[in-house]
Parts: C-alpha cells; sequence; structure tokens
C-alpha cells in the first residue's frame, strides 16, 4: 500500500482517505458480526506495523517511540484486525453465552490490553520518529476506541519528563507535556482553515518572528477565513464565525503563546464583530469585516509605523552613532527613512544567541546603504562609550512602564544608562498591555534547548551536545525580558514622546473595547 | 633674630617677586631663613620660633590649608634627626641639611606628578579643570610636549576669577582651551572625558580639600560616571579628618582678615570633596587611590 | 644573535604562550616560576644587581612582545622583590629600617640602592625562597577552593561567566558537602561556559546555561556572583573576559555580592589610562562573531570581537585569593607586598 503520508493522495471532505471510510464503515459492520475474519484479507500488512497512537487534535503527548512510518491507512485498519482477530480467537467460545455488544466490551478490553503489549513491543523494534505532513489526516473516531491503550505507555515518560531537564524557576513556563515541540510532532485539526495550519506551523517553526510580523501574518490568515467562510445552515454569521476562530485560535495558542500585539488585535475584531450590522447580507459582513481589517492594519501599524519614524528622525543628527539590539521592523524603518532623509550617521548592531536576528538587520541595512558595525552582546561595553543614541525596538509595553523585548534588550539599556547614553524604545500603541511585570520570570516563553546548544561558526561543535544524557544540566532559551522603567529615557510612540511611566494614560486613552 | 613684621615680609616677597612658586614653597623657605638667622641660640628655642613663624604665615591673605601641611611636615622631618648631644651649630647644620634636601624633594615631586598624569592624557581628549593649579598646568604643559592634542576647559572660579590666569597660561602655550562659568559645570561634563584638578590639602580619609567648587564638580563628575584626578605633591597631606563641610577649620575656609568679624555671611575659600568622588590623587609617592592615602599618610607622620 | 642567545628562555616561553601551548595563567606562571629558577641556578651573574638586571630585561622583552599577558612579568617583579628583601637581610642593611618621615627625604638619598656587593649565599637562599614560592604558586588554586565553604551555603543559586579553573574547583569543593545550583553564562563567542558546564554537571551539580543574552533576566533570583579574571588592576578593578561588565553591572543592580577569585600573581601595577582602552584590549578573529558564510556582507561592515572587559573596582563585592578575602580598596597593600615601588613601572 502506498504511504499516506505522501502529498499526492486525495482527501474527503471528513478529512479520510477513500481507504480510510471504507475501512470505518467496515469496523462498524465488525462490531455486530465478530466472527466475520474475511477483512483480514482486505489488509496486507497485518501485524508488521505498530499501532499509531491516534492524536487529538489537543497536542497530547506523543512518545516519539510509538511512531511508525506513515502507512496510517493500513495501521488503521491493521488495529482493527487485529482487535478482531484477537476478538475471533479467544472470544469465539464465549461467544455463544455473552450477547455481541457485551462479549465486545469484554474482548475489547482484552484486545486492548494486546494492543498495549503489541504497540510497547513494536515500540522497542521501531526507531524513526513519524514525519506527519500537513496532508495526513488524524482520524479523531479512531482516537476514542484505542486512546485508553495509548495513554498507559506514554505516562512511563511523562513521569519522568517533569523534573528532568526542567530549570525549576521557569516550571510554570514549560508547557504540559511537552518539554520541546517541533514541526515533527505537528497535529492537524481538519475543523481548522488551512490557513491557521500554516500559520501555526510557522509560528512552531519559528519562521516568522517578531511581534508585527506575526500579527500581520494572523491578521491576514483572519482575512482568508473570513473570505472562505461559509455560515453553516440554520447558524448565525458572527456566532459561527466567532466559534470557527476561537478553535483557530486555540489551535494558534498550542503552537506558540500569543504575542500582545496579537492577543489586543484579536480583541479589536471581536469589537468589530459585535459592532456589525445585523441586517446586511453574508457577504456584505464579510467586506465590511475585511474592510475594518485593513483600516485597523493601515492605522495602528503602518501609518504609527511612519509617524514614530517622523519623530524619531528628528533627534537623530548628523553624526551619530546609534546603537541598536537584534531585528525590529520599527527600527529598520525609522533608520532607512533617516537614510534617505540624508543624515549621515553610523549604526552598530549588537547581537544575541541564539537566535542571531541581528544579522538579518545588518543585511537589510547594509542593502540601504548605511554604514555599520556588527558585534555580540558581551562586546556591549567596548562600544558604549563611542555611542551617542541607543534605539530599541518593544515587544509589549506594561502597564508599570515595564518594556517587554528580546532576551538581551534590558542589558543593552542597563549599559547604556550606566554610560549615561539616552535609550530611546520605539513601540507602537497597539502593543500596549495591562498586564504588570517587575521581572522577566512570570511571564514568559521557553524556546529549543538545543538552539543554546548548537554553534555555527566556530569549526568545533559544542562540549554540550550529549547534555540530554546528563540530568544535572539543562540548556535554557528565554525569548523574552523586562526593561525596568529606570533604564529607559523615552517611549516614542505615534501619539507622543513620552516618559516610560505615562504608558497607563496611553491605555486610559485607547477605545475601550 | 627676626622680628614678626620681618618674617611676614619676607614671606610675602617671595611670594609676590617669584611667579611660579606655590605658596607651601614660600612657607617652607620662610622657615629655613628662620633657622638660618639662628636666633635665640637654643634648640628648643629655635623649635619656637619655627612655631611662631609658621603662625605668621598663616595669618596671612593666602590660603592656609597647603601652608599649614607643609609647615607641619617639613618641621617634623627635619626635628625629627636632632639629638640632644649634638651642640646648637651643629644641630642647626642638620636642620639646614634636611631643609635643602626636603625642599629639593619637593621641587622634583612637580616632575614625577607630570610624568604619572601625563600618561591619561590621550590624543582627542577633552579635560575639565577647576581654577588654577599649578601642577595641573605643568602636566597640561608636559602633555603638549608630548605632542598630544586635546582640549581644556578651566572655569572662572568666582571670586578671584583665578581660572582666568590659567586660561591666560595654557594659551601661551599653544593648548586649546575654553573659559566656562562655574555655573556651566553640569552643563559641560557630559561632553568631556575626565576632571583633572589639584588640592590644596589632602586629609586623612582620603578626600580633598580644595578651591570652592571642586565639590560640585565631584558630585557632577560622579553621576555623569566621568573619572575625577587629583594631581598632588605629597607634602599637601594633612592630618585633618573633616565629617563634612561644617567640619572644615576655621582658618582653611576663610582669610585670616575675616576671621575676626562675623563669618555667618562669608564666602567660604574651600570645601571639602569626599573620597568616594575622587577616582584616583596621583602624588610623588605614585598613583593612590583613595584608600591608599591612609596607609600613605600614617608612614609619612609616623 | 647573541641577544637571542640571552633570551632563548623567555623567547621560547613568548612562542609557547602565542601557539596557544600554555592555556592557563596557571600553566604560565609555573612555566615562569620554572624559567626564573633556571636562570639563578645556572645563569652568569655574580652580584644581586646582575641578576636584577638580567631579570628586567626579560620582563621588558616580554612586556614588548605581550603586553596583555600580565602573569608572567607579575611573576618576575615578584622575584625582583625577593631578590631584593633577600640581599637586604642578608646585610642586614637598614638598621634604622624606617619607611616614615624620612621616606620623603630618604627616597631621594636611596633611589639608587646599591645591590652590586656580592653576597656569597645569596643564591642558595634564593633557591630555598623560590622552591617555598613554588609550592605557594601550586597549593594557590587548592587554598583557595578551601574557603568555599565560607561563602557557598545551601540552596543557593549562583552564576559564573566562561570558563575558570579556579572557580570550577572552587565549586566542586563546595559541592562535596552543600547543595546549590549553577547558572553559566555561555560567554560567546569562545563558548567556554558550555565546557565549564558539563564539568560541572559531571560533578553531579545542577547546572543551568544560559545564553549572554539572558544575564539580565535570570538575575534576579542569582545569590551570589564568582568569577575569575585574567587580571587585577591596581586600583582594583579587573581586566576579565569580555560580558563580564554587563554581568557585574546586572548584579550591581539587583545588589548582588561579587567574588572574584584571583591567585596573587594576577595583580598587576598597571592602570587603565583611557576609556579607548588601546593598550588595554585585543580583538580577536571577527570570523567567530560574523563567520564567513556571510558572503558579500563581510567587505561592508566593520566586526569586532573584543577579548576583554574593565570592570570598574566599585562593581567588585570580595577578591578571594589563598591568604584570604580582601576589598578591592585594598588591592593596593598588596601591590606593595608584592612588588617593589621601584619594579612597578617597568
Amino acid at each position: 500500500m502506498d504511504d499516506k503520508g505522501k502529498k499526492g493522495k486525495k482527501v474527503g471532505a471528513d478529512g479520510l482517505t477513500k481507504k480510510e471510510r471504507r475501512a470505518l464503515k467496515v469496523e462498524t459492520e465488525k462490531s455486530t458480526e465478530i466472527n466475520k475474519s474475511s477483512t483480514i484479507e482486505k489488509l496486507s500488512h497485518p501485524k508488521k506495523h505498530v499501532i499509531p497512537p491516534p492524536v487529538s487534535d489537543n497536542n497530547k503527548r506523543v512518545d516519539p517511540e510509538q511512531r511508525t512510518p506513515a502507512k496510517s491507512s493500513s495501521n488503521v485498519d491493521t488495529v482493527k484486525a487485529v482487535i478482531s482477530q484477537n476478538t475471533n480467537r479467544k472470544d469465539a467460545e464465549k461467544s455463544e453465552k455473552i450477547s455481541a455488544a457485551s462479549e465486545l466490551s469484554k474482548a475489547e478490553l482484552k484486545a486492548q490490553r494486546r494492543a498495549v503489549q503489541e504497540a510497547q513491543r513494536q515500540a522497542k523494534a521501531s526507531q524513526k520518529v513519524v514525519t506527519n505532513d500537513n496532508q495526513t489526516p488524524k482520524n479523531n473516531i479512531r482516537s476514542n476506541a484505542a486512546e485508553p491503550p495509548k495513554r498507559i505507555s506514554p505516562k512511563k515518560d511523562l513521569e519522568k519528563s517533569p523534573t528532568k531537564h526542567r530549570v525549576q524557576l521557569f516550571h510554570h513556563l514549560y508547557i504540559e507535556d511537552f518539554q520541546v515541540q517541533s514541526l515533527k510532532k505537528y497535529t492537524i485539526n481538519k475543523d481548522i482553515h488551512p490557513a491557521f495550519l500554516q500559520l501555526g506551523a510557522q509560528y512552531l517553526s519559528r519562521s516568522i518572528l517578531g511581534s508585527n510580523a506575526r500579527c500581520l501574518a494572523m491578521l491576514s490568515a483572519l482575512k482568508t477565513l473570513i473570505d472562505d467562510f461559509q455560515t453553516p445552515p440554520k447558524q448565525e454569521f458572527c456566532r459561527s464565525l466567532e466559534s470557527t476562530l476561537k478553535t483557530s485560535m486555540n489551535h494558534l495558542k498550542t503552537c506558540r503563546p500569543f504575542a500582545v500585539s496579537m492577543t489586543n488585535a484579536l480583541r479589536r475584531f471581536k469589537f468589530f464583530l459585535t459592532q456589525i450590522d445585523t441586517n446586511l447580507t453574508d457577504g456584505a459582513k464579510q467586506s465590511s469585516l475585511q474592510k475594518r481589517i485593513d483600516k485597523y492594519i493601515e492605522e495602528e501599524i503602518v501609518i504609527a509605523g511612519q509617524a514614530i519614524s517622523n519623530e524619531v528622525n528628528k533627534k537623530i543628527s548628523d553624526n551619530d552613532i546609534i546603537l541598536i539590539y537584534g531585528y525590529s521592523s520599527l527600527i529598520l524603518q525609522i533608520l532607512i527613512d533617516a537614510e534617505k532623509a540624508g543624515k549621515k550617521f553610523r549604526v552598530i548592531v549588537l547581537d544575541g544567541r541564539p537566535l542571531l536576528e541581528g544579522r538579518e538587520m545588518l543585511r537589510r541595512l547594509v542593502c540601504a546603504n548605511i554604514e555599520c558595525s556588527y558585534l555580540l552582546i558581551n562586546a556591549v561595553s567596548f562600544v558604549m562609550g563611542r555611542v551617542t543614541k541607543v534605539l530599541l525596538g518593544a515587544h509589549a509595553l506594561l502597564a508599570n512602564g515595564y518594556v517587554m523585548s528580546r532576551t538581551g534588550t534590558a542589558q543593552v539599556a542597563l549599559v547604556a544608562n550606566s554610560f549615561k547614553k539616552p535609550v530611546l524604545v520605539c513601540c507602537e500603541t497597539y502593543k500596549f498591555c495591562e498586564r504588570v511585570q517587575t521581572d522577566s520570570f512570570v511571564y514568559n516563553e521557553i524556546a529549543d534547548p538545543d538552539k543554546v546548544v548548537t554553534v555555527d561558526v566556530s569549526e568545533k561543535s559544542s562540549y554540550l551536545l550529549n547534555w540530554r544524557n546528563n540530568n544535572y544540566l539543562t540548556p535554557l532559551n528565554l525569548m523574552y525580558d523586562v526593561t525596568p522603567s529606570d533604564f529607559v529615557t523615552a517611549v516614542v510612540t505615534e501619539i507622543a514622546v513620552l516618559p516610560c511611566t505615562s504608558v497607563p494614560v496611553i491605555l486610559r486613552m485607547r477605545p475601550v473595547e | 633674630m627676626l622680628s614678626e613684621s620681618d618674617v611676614e615680609s619676607y614671606f610675602l616677597n617671595i611670594l609676590n617677586k617669584e611667579n611660579d612658586v606655590s605658596v607651601s614653597v614660600a612657607a617652607i623657605r620662610t622657615l629655613m631663613e628662620i633657622i638660618k638667622r639662628g636666633g635665640s641660640g637654643t634648640v628648643q628655642g629655635l623649635v619656637e620660633d619655627l612655631k611662631r613663624g609658621m603662625e605668621i604665615t598663616k595669618n596671612t591673605n593666602y590660603p592656609s590649608a597647603a601652608i599649614t601641611s607643609s609647615c607641619e611636615l617639613f618641621r617634623r622631618f627635619i626635628t625629627l634627626s636632632i639629638n640632644d648631644s649634638n651642640t646648637f651649630a651643629q644641630c642647626q647644620n642638620v636642620m639646614l641639611d634636611r631643609g635643602n634636601l626636603f625642599l629639593n624633594k619637593l621641587n622634583a615631586s612637580r616632575d614625577k606628578i607630570k610624568k604619572l598624569a601625563s600618561q591619561f592624557i590621550i590624543d582627542g581628549c577633552r579635560i575639565l579643570t577647576h581654577s588654577r593649579s599649578r601642577v595641573v598646568l605643568h602636566t597640561l604643559i608636559e602633555a603638549a610636549q608630548q605632542n598630544k592634542y586635546f582640549e581644556v576647559f578651566v572655569t572662572m572660579s568666582a571670586p578671584d576669577d583665578s581660572g582666568e590666569r590659567m586660561y591666560n597660561d595654557l594659551r601661551e602655550h599653544k593648548i586649546q582651551c575654553t573659559l566656562i562659568t562655574d555655573a556651566a559645570i553640569g552643563y559641560i561634563m557630559e561632553s568631556i572625558d575626565f576632571v583633572m584638578v589639584g588640592a590644596e590639602a589632602v586629609v586623612e580619609s582620603g578626600g580633598i580639600v580644595n578651591k570652592i567648587g571642586s565639590y560640585t564638580m565631584a558630585l557632577s563628575a560622579k553621576a555623569m560616571n566621568k573619572p575625577f584626578y587629583v594631581l598632588t605633591e605629597s607634602v599637601k597631606f594633612s592630618r585633618l579628618f573633616p565629617l563634612n563641610q561644617g567640619d572644615l577649620p576655621d582658618e582653611y575656609k576663610y582669610l585670616s582678615v575675616k576671621r575676626s568679624g562675623d563669618l555667618s555671611k562669608e564666602h567660604p575659600l574651600v570645601d571639602y570633596t569626599p573620597p568616594s568622588y575622587i577616582t584616583l590623587l596621583f602624588t610623588d609617592l605614585g598613583i593612590l587611590t583613595p584608600s591608599a592615602v591612609s596607609d600613605e599618610l600614617i608612614r609619612l607622620y609616623l | 644573535m647573541l641577544e637571542m642567545e640571552l633570551y632563548s628562555d623567555v623567547i621560547k616561553l613568548i612562542s609557547d604562550i602565542r601557539h596557544s601551548k600554555l592555556h592557563n595563567s596557571y600553566d604560565i606562571a609555573i612555566h615562569t616560576e620554572k624559567l626564573i629558577e633556571k636562570l639563578i641556578s645556572e645563569g652568569k651573574w655574580n652580584s644581586a644587581e646582575d641578576l636584577m638586571t638580567l631579570i628586567k630585561l626579560r620582563i621588558t622583552r616580554f612586556a614588548n612582545a605581550l603586553p596583555q599577558e600580565a602573569t608572567s612579568v607579575n611573576i618576575m617583579r615578584h622575584i625582583l622583590k625577593i631578590i631584593r628583601d633577600e640581599y637586604d637581610s642578608g646585610f642586614k642593611n637598614k638598621g634604622e629600617g624606617q619607611q616614615s618621615a624620612h621616606h620623603l627625604g630618604s627616597t631621594t638619598m636611596d633611589d639608587c640602592e646599591d645591590y652590586s656587593k656580592v653576597l656569597p649565599s645569596l643564591k642558595s637562599s634564593l633557591l630555598d625562597n623560590l622552591a617555598e614560592y613554588k609550592v605557594e604558586l601550586e597549593s594557590s588554586a587548592d587554598n583557595i577552593a578551601a574557603q568555599a565553604l565560607e561563602h557557598i551555603h545551601a540552596n543557593e543559586i549562583i552564576l559564573t561567566v566562561g570558563k575558570s579553573s579556579t572557580v570550577e574547583k572552587f565549586l566542586k569543593y563546595a559541592a562535596k558537602s552543600r547543595k546549590f545550583q549553577v547558572v553559566v553564562v555561555e560567554a560567546a563567542p569562545r563558548f567556554l561556559g558550555h565546557l565549564m558546564a558539563s564539568n560541572l554537571a559531571k560533578n553531579n551539580i545542577e547546572t543551568t546555561v544560559i545564553p549572554d543574552s539572558a544575564v539580565f533576566a535570570m538575575m534576579s533570583r542569582v545569590n551570589k556572583v564568582i568569577i575569575g579574571t585574567h587580571t587585577v588592576l591596581a586600583n582594583g578593578g579587573l581586566r576579565a573576559e569580555s560580558g563580564v561588565h554587563m554581568v557585574a553591572l546586572a548584579a550591581k543592580h539587583y545588589s548582588i555580592p561579587i567574588m572574584v577569585l584571583a591567585h596573587m600573581y594576577k595583580l598587576s601595577p598597571m592602570h587603565l589610562c583611557s576609556s579607548e582602552q588601546d593598550a588595554f584590549n585585543i580583538c580577536a578573529s571577527p570570523a567567530d562573531v560574523l563567520p564567513y558564510s556571510s558572503g558579500p556582507l563581510l567587505d561592508k561592515v566593520h566586526v569586532y570581537n573584543p577579548v576583554f572587559d574593565y570592570v570598574p573596582p566599585e562593581l567588585v563585592t570580595l577578591f578571594i585569593s589563598h591568604q584570604g578575602g580582601n576589598a578591592p580598596s585594598y588591592v593596593y597593600r598588596l601591590l606593595s607586598e608584592l612588588y617593589h615601588p621601584d619594579d612597578q613601572e617597568l
């Protein structure tokens, strides 16, 4: 049988291939006729494959050792075959005395136990982790029947993993049942629009980074969703859109926690939904929503960016040496605009591992013909004496005036403060949030620890490559940190240039949602 | 036998006639003169004369901080090696020899300081200094002679505007300099590299007593994270330990003529800069951190 | 050629350091000590002055070749002091012996102190002294480690930067009887932090490795910062690995004590003359920062990879040497005990 995992296979409306649907039908027939063994002939590889762990759309912990090469259709059939085989063989005697239904239940239990043993045996044999494509559907119906046995074996690992390789201070941030989320274990839910599935995969693999980028990607996926949305019969457009939206958003949250910009944008969108005129046709509603999204993007991101750029450009003078850290789309825009306005300045780009986003920033600045220098963050005290200004981007501004940004920003601000250099944080108002935080522990994101260990520049590899073997060793890869407000000289927003302490004023001024 | 007025006139004579002589040197030379003239013929008498001579020089209209410390050190130095068994003439000769030694050492100390401090002046640096200090002037001249390019900012330093004299001296030696008002210290501080001042006295805590306005400059330098360097000879080390500005002795703060009157409305001449604001002291004993000063002081005075 | 013969031992030492055959400052120290020992036992000298001249020439040669490598020069300076002391005690010269008020006058007289008298027992007493000094050097790391229990208590989180064999020994010693956690900053671009972390973890110490950018984020939960250093300057400041200054600033912000483990031979009478750090710092290969694979970007961009960092004395809480703990303000005293003032400007 062909690999289900190959992209060429046709998938029907309910997410099943022909074979699976047939198998489903067969199973329902079998439940009434236990003794039919003809189904065995339909299967080509009985017992040769590990029973796949059907994964529900909630990303349950999946034991890698239990994954199989993707031959899911045959596997699916195999499950049923095994169950039916076992029931056939072992319980044939009992079939006279007990009714079919009860037989099945008892037999099912036994079969499930046998299936578990089989699975565990197979688990030791198999090695490779399945690469599950987007197109490989997981049968939800299957999952209900076979879930109990599958839960027993993953428990073994669950008991080990909570304390192993976790930094206690960040215990609350590690995602339950997962140590590392990887694209390899990406699960597909047939209820979610492919645009969101794609977005989720991009978030998961960190191919979209940066709060503006993530927000824009989400809004564009949202627009696609609205476009493709068909109101189910007997349901109201807004309500059903909201519920679909909810499932999609939950899916995205499981891939990667939301950025503040995304949360705010989503909240505004939900507000739009409530405001929409119910007398319009569905089509009109759709186009109205799309227009409002476009307007939001235009106002809050594009025009805000231009306004901020204008403000900051007034502060950039000739012969300035500007220090920046990592990648920020807004800062990039500001510097390019300043260059176009004819100012003569130099930029020092600081970069931090393991993301090394500064290299991308460097590339773009060089393309814009700006004179640049590049250093890693450990050299910050070396350069800070020469710097005239520091420009930093932000992920979010918290209500107590603290700045949440990429890890390393707080340090740059700290050193700049000690050298008495002005620090400007540029942030659009839509990223302001009511949360308060005083340190970087309470709310943060833990990323892939392997990234800390991989070294791309030197010839020798890191000494830590075998860190998983040692229980005492844990690399930690934090995504964000929080800069106290006393390190920041000014925050530049599209409304005004503010001191860091005036953030709640802006929050008060924004439209209530 | 020198009368009081003679002592005074001798002292003032030196200061008026010779331009580049510091107050301490003039005082010491006056004391040497007292020894030379002999006087009462006994060692005890001579010591008494010296004491009185010191009082007289302190009572002139020159800042007495430097005079006090240098005379005290001088006196201790020359009287230390006196044996009771020697005759008066012998004692006198011993005292004169040691006195000359002391004076030579004093004259050489400025050169030592020049060498040490000019290393810290590099091309393109901007220096802020306060009022007029001979040591700082010589150091800057030395650095200029080493062909270094640097810029100097001098404060006017009211009420006697001695900063202006410094400015003129610097201009004579073709050094780039700017005269600023005392009030502009905070404004200029962010654009300079370090501060270099002299001192009238170095106290036990490691702090300094210097022309009024030095404390403000040190505060400002600390706030802006700029190094604050003090250039001074070791004769200025004094055994005082002021706790705050009010704890400085009156004779340091006010001229003798004013001391008799009401002091509450008088402007003090000097202020005290605590050691936490000072980065390094350049002396002829080497480059010292403020905490090392106390160590050196004890060694000097014991 | 004659010169080459004269200094061949120093030249070999310099080339060994340059070719990274001697990694640690400890190795360099031991080698230097051996070199001088050999010079004393086999060299051609008669009086203390001759010997001192020989050593001074080597110091100059070394300092010219490797200005940043202070360990060797410091040891040679200290040996000069040992020679002076031996000479003085041999002749019982300074009967009055006060470095006192005579200080002002005496230094002019005794500036060119006469070391040229021949002292027959000098060689043997010097070699004895040097043997003692060698033992001191060898046990220095262990002595520092033995103080670990005074400074580390249970359930602490300790932060360290990069790799220092002294700190490693210190932590391992404490781990024998106390349970604590260590956070190691990886110290890119040399990544010595990785090696340190794996060594510590092998000794069953709970270790977390963080990239340099996460220091401020972690710092609020750290209890102590324990670091090694390359050199200790005369004002109590440090010349340490790049990145240590920002760690020190973060620790200062949260009022966390910083302990610097420093052997005596790391104390140098040098001052930081300028903020430009011309003679202070060196830059390593920029390829470690921006790899050659970045292509055409490389010739349009200036890339720097400084090796050292200056840490001012007010950020350091304590220096721990084999004799015990000292405040940074006391360094001047340690210096005056280690080196003679005349040797300090070589």
